[in-house]
């Protein structure tokens, strides 16, 4: 039949444009040449057109008639390459292959496969309604905790409000009443202090003056060479006598001239010294413009032998906790009055009369009830948030697939047990040790844009060893059952898994008529 | 890579101590008068050192067909037995007769052909080369050559006479690199020698090195080191060794082209060195030095020195006069073989990941090319498929039946490829190992037990392949009895065969291990990939019973691996540079005879932008061997995962490289007939344009086209050397032309592969598409006649069955020679004995360059004749002649006018 060989492959609907008797014009329109080039094995067409029925175009289209079964366009350079691409055979016309004409299995297939997809959306629409119900049920149910939460919240809220105001009144009072104790015990410690220091200074002036005749000379002082700030020389008179300011000096005189230029570098003699004096109290404003703070407090602080002796005099002389003691350190014996005031309250807090203690623990009570209330709106405002937030993600079309909401399902592997907790979180978990990966956080819907929820993008999860984070793709399936029903790792890191659910189960494929189509081939 | 993992010179102690020996004079001399005829064209002489003079030395000159000179250096009664390589030369050379001259008492002179001469100078010991009457090379003129003979080591019996302290030097009688203790029991055996390319500027070859194509002088680096490493995330731009080795250099000028190919399978390293030699120095009984140049008494010559050191074995040279590039490539491939012509499926494009992960992944990676209608010929499995990487056998969780999974992708005209790596896990259950193991196969520790080392599987053996019978029986691992689950469209994959031994010194054997016949591997190191992958290509030859042809693809190789199978430039990275690299490493692999080569596209190791992956198509669709293979760590990059563009634009590359086939097939043919490597430099065909020396940002293929890929991420204009003098080249997309001599700047976009078809080329091509190469075999064939400036073009077609030796045995092919001359093109056969049926016609002529529209295009064949329609491109001179029909088997003539 010589028009079968001459129309060879073209589709039905465009026989209209291949008239023998006419010349032919490209389908793009590009070129018109004699219809004797139609299916001649040459192209002359830029899209093919004009072999339709041979392979010598590499973007033609050939029709398969498949009679018996559907229609199809293939590629024309799959025309004669030794391979049956139609059913019915009709591309291999030129080669020797003998291909078995399939249309009538394939339609015999093609029927079955559908019925039963039918069937079993069919089956899955009826799992899926009751799902849907019950978890009707549930959503309510949801909102109704969260309403209560709403509710709770506002009462929380008020009650809150006013355990503040009695915090804030029982505090002022406390706080009245540990300033006055605090001011009692500050002048008290000031005291002490001044004590300490003269005391220092006169177990010195008394170990200096090794002759007793109340005078510390340069001859005596001479002997303390660890005095000499120029250790290379030796510790000559003149250089005692500029430490001196004169041959010898009185204790008021070692006091105020000569005391902070030594303290630093002395050393008290090997030699036992005579016992310590009673420590007089002596109120001396004047050791403090001696020298300037600061340069007192830096070398305190920078220099170890000085710290550790600090230490000790501490220990020697007052009272204190073992564990407070490097506070000391930092400050130095010669602090200011500013960083007093800092270690009284920090560390050294006074002893407080009964009534501040009755105070004081009123208005602990008040804050703890404050604290705890505060911590339950917290939790209950958290509860809320996860709330909306789940309340925000797309459950899909009708959000149908708000049953699956957080539910977890497992897939069991030669080496792994696969979890994925819906719209959630998907792990990997060793099946011989405990440990466990997460492969992915919920991320979105990923299907195609014409089926956004084919798919459930997971990502995000723990990085790989020299490669990407993990991540998860989920194919959703009509299913019977809800279960995952494949997980494969095609990528490194990159995982994929097909979840069958009633929920992803189609009325409109179910409510398809069955048998209708025999017409249609 | 981690550069402390592997040695320096300065760590090898010959490479120490023969890169420091440098005396004024050298105290090797020949003696004359022992000269002996061992027969025509052989001749032996002793060669003396003066120092050592108790120390004798056997020189043996032959002189060998196509101007060929092999010259042998050995001890006379060595205490040990010196390792001579077996395996590499196809037959023992042949022997021509020379006419010796005794020019005075101190020279002799041998002329063995008009083009070839030698001048053997007694005292000093050196050797000069002519080719034309040029002086191209000359061997010890630096006094270098220091052949350590075997010794007693220093306080055992028998040292009387011999300085102890000379023999005694650090690293002589044992060494150590990192934890790796080197015994060395037979003390050391290095031997160096100069050889010297006078006249010459540039050299090339000694693959396999990521590095320039004209090899860079080593002044202020390391030799460049031979010693078949498996090197981790390799660098760019260094001398380190690599994964193979041929130690074989070729040196060109506008003169001539020479070779030097130094026989020798132990660890080697070559200092290169551009130098500059004042004439005065050189003897003035050259009286036709330099052929034409003039001898100016004081004039400088460019000169390569080149320094070779071998940690073992003998000195056997060979040196190659010329004098021309087609020359040196015939006299190198008629001693070490060339590839036969592959099957039509392995030059077409090959899709390979590690790991494609089951059988649905292979089916569904075959189902992506259908679907976005890319054709492919073979999709690749790696080590992931086997059963715990025994080799062999299959994962069978993950391939229940592999024999279905073949016949799947065969009903599409595509093949499968596995790997087989050397290292054999050991394991009592694995039926390989444990057969191995009663039979001894395995190699030894010098202790004599079996060697082991970790590899893929852990604990692992290695295979002796120096034993024949081993060598056999692994052949025999082929056979579908043997190979459960293959079938006869599944191919072969060596890797690993360096071999790569995780534990090893330098991630290989230690050197005193023993092969078959008490060898160390010191001796034979080199070798080992090529044993391997030389079973495997026999296997699958006896596995169909001498009928198909095999396909191995090696890592590991040497000179002669071209003989049984394709190399790739191993574990590359997905980055710019090693895209760029790959010329210059494909073409110091051509010119050394492994001719059948390519870069895995898109880069082993990491993720290449979609830019990267693209340019990569586009370049590899243009070199012999075209594979997309990624690192188990990568993401995935199937050509159909960038994006609808860059998919199209992938496949455009790969459709492109089918279109070529036929050209591509007929190239590999002639290969197989003399030698010449289908890719190429530019100055293979152009060796007088100075401009091409150093080229190795483009290539040719063939004489027909010249390729420039695009090699960097943002550009849109490249620059464009066109060699030749009156030469002619066309755009093969727009058909624009450029003049030879000339370099253009070319505008390029992402569509854009730069490649020109030579005026003056006829080359066949495949327009029509088809999903898989052996489904086009009887498809029509388009000319593409490009016309030179004289109007004048020629080209071949080679056609056959595409997998079967039925080529050689039946003589089932044909093979045409087309010429374009007076306005006629005509088609002759260039093999009359030769018949192969096919429906395969001429179905378009496109000529280039065609000076105007011709008033009719008549066409002969036999009786028959014909008027073909045609068409004609003012803007471009393309002519274009429609269906004209005649039989590709044919003899036709078409006449325009």
């Amino acid at each position: 039949n010589v028009e079968q060989t001459v129309l060879r492959g073209v589709q039905t609907s465009l026989l209209s444009m291949y008239i023998p008797s006419k010349p032919f014009t490209c389908l793009d329109g590009s070129l018109t040449v004699p219809f004797e080039f139609v299916n001649d094995d040459y192209c002359d067409c830029q899209d093919g057109s004009d072999e339709p029925g041979t392979s010598a175009c590499s973007n033609g289209q050939f029709f398969c008639e498949n009679k018996g079964y559907l229609g199809t366009l293939i590629p024309s350079h799959f025309v004669g390459d030794g391979i049956c691409d139609c059913c019915d055979g009709s591309d291999e016309y030129e080669t020797t292959i003998v291909c078995n004409n399939t249309c009538f299995e394939l339609t015999q297939k093609f029927q079955a496969g559908r019925d039963a997809r039918r069937t079993l959306h069919e089956a899955g629409v009826a799992k899926k309604k009751e799902i849907i119900a019950k978890s009707k049920a549930i959503t309510s149910e949801r909102q109704e905790h969260f309403n209560e939460l709403e509710q709770d919240l506002n009462n929380l809220e008020n009650d809150l409000k006013e355990t503040e105001k009695l915090k804030q009144e029982a505090e002022v009072l406390e706080y009245a009443a540990k300033e006055k104790n605090q001011k009692l015990w500050e002048e008290k410690r000031a005291i002490q202090q001044a004590m300490v220091r003269d005391q220092q200074i006169r177990e010195i002036f008394v170990d200096l003056d090794t002759n007793e005749d109340s005078l510390v000379s340069i001859d005596e002082l001479q002997k303390h060479t660890e005095l000499d700030t120029n250790q290379a020389n030796e510790f000559t008179v003149e250089e005692v006598r500029s430490i001196l300011g004169s041959d010898s000096v009185n204790f008021n005189e070692f006091n105020t001239i000569v005391f902070e230029k030594i303290s630093n570098s002395y050393q008290s003699s090997p030699e036992p010294t005579t016992p310590t004096p009673e420590p007089t109290p002596l109120p001396e404003p004047s050791i403090y413009s001696a020298t300037t703070p600061s340069s007192i407090l830096e070398t305190h602080g920078y220099e170890e032998e000085e710290v550790t002796t600090t230490s000790s005099f501490y220990k020697d002389n007052e009272e204190e906790n073992n564990n407070e003691r490097d506070d000391y350190h930092e400050s130095s014996s010669v602090s200011t009055s500013l960083e007093h005031e800092k270690h009284i309250h920090a560390s050294l807090a006074p002893e407080y009369d009964n009534e501040t203690k009755v105070l004081i623990q009123i208005a602990d009570q008040a804050r703890n009830e404050y604290n705890q209330l505060k911590e339950k709106i917290i939790q209950i405002k958290r509860q809320i948030q996860d709330f909306k937030k789940q309340s925000d993600v797309d459950l899909g079309p009708n959000s149908d697939y708000a049953p699956i909401l957080d539910e977890c399902f497992d897939y069991d592997e030669r080496e792994y047990t696969y979890r994925i907790c819906m719209f959630k979180t998907a792990k990997q978990i060793s099946k011989g040790g405990s440990s466990e990966v997460t492969i992915g956080y919920w991320d979105s819907w990923s299907g195609p844009k014409d089926d956004k929820y084919l798919k459930m993008k997971y990502s995000n999860g723990a990085t790989c060893w020299n490669g990407p984070p993990r991540s998860l793709t989920v194919t959703l399936q009509c299913g019977t059952e809800q279960k995952l029903s494949d997980v494969r790792e095609p990528s490194r890191c990159e995982y994929t898994m097909t979840f069958e659910t009633p929920l992803a189960c189609d009325e409109t494929i179910a409510n398809r008529p069955l048998h209708p189509g025999h017409v249609e081939f | 890579v981690d550069r402390s993992n592997f040695k320096t010179c300065d760590q090898s102690s010959f490479c120490r101590r023969q890169r420091k020996y440098k005396p004024d004079t050298t105290p090797y001399e020949v003696d004359l008068s022992s000269m002996k005829k061992i027969a025509n064209g052989h001749l032996q002489f002793v060669l003396l050192n003066t120092v050592k003079p108790q120390v004798k030395f056997q020189l043996d000159l032959y002189t060998l067909e196509q101007n060929s000179l092999r010259v042998k250096i050995n001890e006379v009664n060595p205490i040990r037995k010196r390792y001579e390589v077996e395996n590499v030369l196809i037959t023992e050379p042949k022997l021509v007769d020379a006419t010796i001259k005794k020019t005075d008492n101190n020279q002799i002179e041998g002329r063995w052909s008009i083009a070839a001469k030698f001048i053997l100078n007694a005292k000093p010991f050196r050797l000069d080369l002519f080719t034309n009457d040029i002086f191209v090379i000359s061997v010890n003129s630096k006094n270098m050559f220091n052949f350590e003979h075997y010794r007693q080591k220093p306080g055992t019996n028998g040292e009387a006479g011999e300085n102890n302290n000379e023999d005694n030097e650090d690293g002589m009688w044992e060494e150590t690199f990192k934890t790796h203790h080197d015994s060395k029991p037979y003390g050391p055996s290095s031997i160096g020698v100069d050889v010297n390319f006078l006249n010459f500027e540039n050299v090339y070859g000694i693959p396999e090195h990521a590095d320039a194509f004209s090899l860079r002088s080593t002044h202020d680096t390391d030799p460049y080191r031979l010693f078949n490493l498996d090197i981790f995330e390799y660098d760019i731009g260094n001398p380190m060794a690599l994964y193979g080795a041929v130690p074989y250099m070729l040196a060109h000028n506008e003169q001539a082209t020479v070779g030097f190919f130094w026989l020798n399978a132990a660890e080697g390293w070559i200092d290169v060195l551009n130098d500059k030699l004042n004439t005065k120095t050189l003897l003035s009984s050259l009286t036709s030095f330099f052929g034409t140049k003039s001898t100016n008494d004081n004039s400088e010559v460019p000169e390569v020195t080149t320094h070779w050191m071998f940690e073992a074995g003998i000195f056997d040279g060979f040196f190659f006069m010329g004098p021309t590039p087609n020359d040196v490539f015939r006299q190198y491939t008629t001693l070490t073989g060339v590839t036969p012509t592959p099957p039509l499926w392995s030059i077409a494009y090959h899709q390979c990941r590690w790991n494609y992960n089951d059988e649905d992944d292979v089916r569904g990676v075959n189902n992506g090319f259908e679907q976005h209608q890319i054709p492919v010929d073979v999709i690749w499995l790696d080590i992931e498929h086997t059963n715990g990487k025994r080799y062999f056998t299959w994962d069978t969780s993950k391939f229940p039946d592999p024999e279905k999974m073949q016949d799947d992708l065969a009903a599409y005209g595509r093949r499968m490829v596995t790997i087989t790596d050397p290292h054999i896990k050991k394991d009592d259950g694995y039926h390989v190992y444990a057969e191995a193991k009663s039979n001894g196969y395995f190699v030894k520790t010098k202790d004599g037990s079996d060697y082991e080392g970790w590899c893929w599987p852990g604990t692992s053996m290695w295979l002796d392949y120096f034993n024949r019978d081993i060598s056999q029986w692994y052949s025999q691992r082929f056979t579908y009895d043997n190979y459960k689950g293959s079938t006869r469209n599944l191919f072969i994959w060596n890797d690993m065969n360096e071999p790569s031994v995780f534990n090893g010194p330098e991630v290989t054997f230690p050197k005193d291990i023993v092969h078959h016949g008490g060898w160390e591997n010191r001796d034979v190191h080199n070798l080992y990939g090529m044993l391997q992958h030389g079973a495997s290509f026999h296997g699958l030859v006896e596995r169909s019973h001498g009928n198909a042809r095999p396909f191995v693809l090696t890592r590991s190789f040497f000179a002669g691996s071209q003989r049984t199978a394709a190399v790739w430039t191993g574990d590359n990275a997905a980055h710019w540079s090693h895209l760029k690299i790959a010329v210059p490493m494909l073409l110091s692999l051509s010119v050394t005879g492994i001719s059948f080569v390519g870069a895995d596209v898109g880069g082993f190791f990491g993720n290449p932008d979609a830019k990267l992956l693209v340019r990569w198509y586009q370049a590899a669709a243009f070199q012999p061997f075209f594979r997309e293979h990624a690192h188990i760590d990568t993401a995935r990059r199937e050509p159909w995962l960038f994006g609808d563009d860059n998919t199209r634009l992938i496949r455009q590359a790969i459709e492109q490289r089918y279109s070529y086939l036929p050209f591509w097939y007929t190239l590999f043919y002639t290969q197989e007939k003399n030698g010449v490597p289908p890719m190429l430099p530019l100055w293979f065909h152009f060796p007088r344009d100075k401009n091409t020396f150093k080229t190795e940002d483009s290539f040719m293929i063939g004489n027909g086209l010249l390729v420039y890929p695009v090699t960097e991420a943002d550009t849109n204009q490249v620059s464009i050397y066109f060699p030749g003098e009156n030469t002619v080249w066309y755009d093969i997309r727009t058909f624009t032309q450029h003049n030879g001599s000339e370099t253009a700047l070319i505008n390029v976009d992402m569509e854009s592969i730069p490649v020109y078809q030579r005026g003056g080329a006829i080359i066949p091509q495949r327009l029509r598409k088809r999903r898989a190469a052996m489904l086009a075999i009887h498809d029509p064939i388009t000319l593409v006649v490009a016309l030179d400036r004289n109007n004048e073009a020629e080209g071949e077609l080679y056609l056959d069955d595409g997998q079967t030796y039925d080529y050689r045995q039946k003589h089932q092919f044909i093979h045409r020679h087309f010429t374009f001359k007076n306005n006629e093109l005509q088609s002759t056969s260039l093999d009359p004995t030769a018949k192969f049926e096919t429906d395969a016609w001429i179905e378009r002529i496109i000529i280039h360059g065609y000076p105007k529209n011709p008033t009719r295009v008549k066409i002969h064949s036999g009786d028959k004749q014909a008027v073909p329609l045609h068409s004609y491109q003012d803007t471009t001179q393309t002519l274009i002649i429609r269906r004209p029909g005649p039989s590709v088997t044919a003899d036709w003539t078409l006449t325009i006018a």
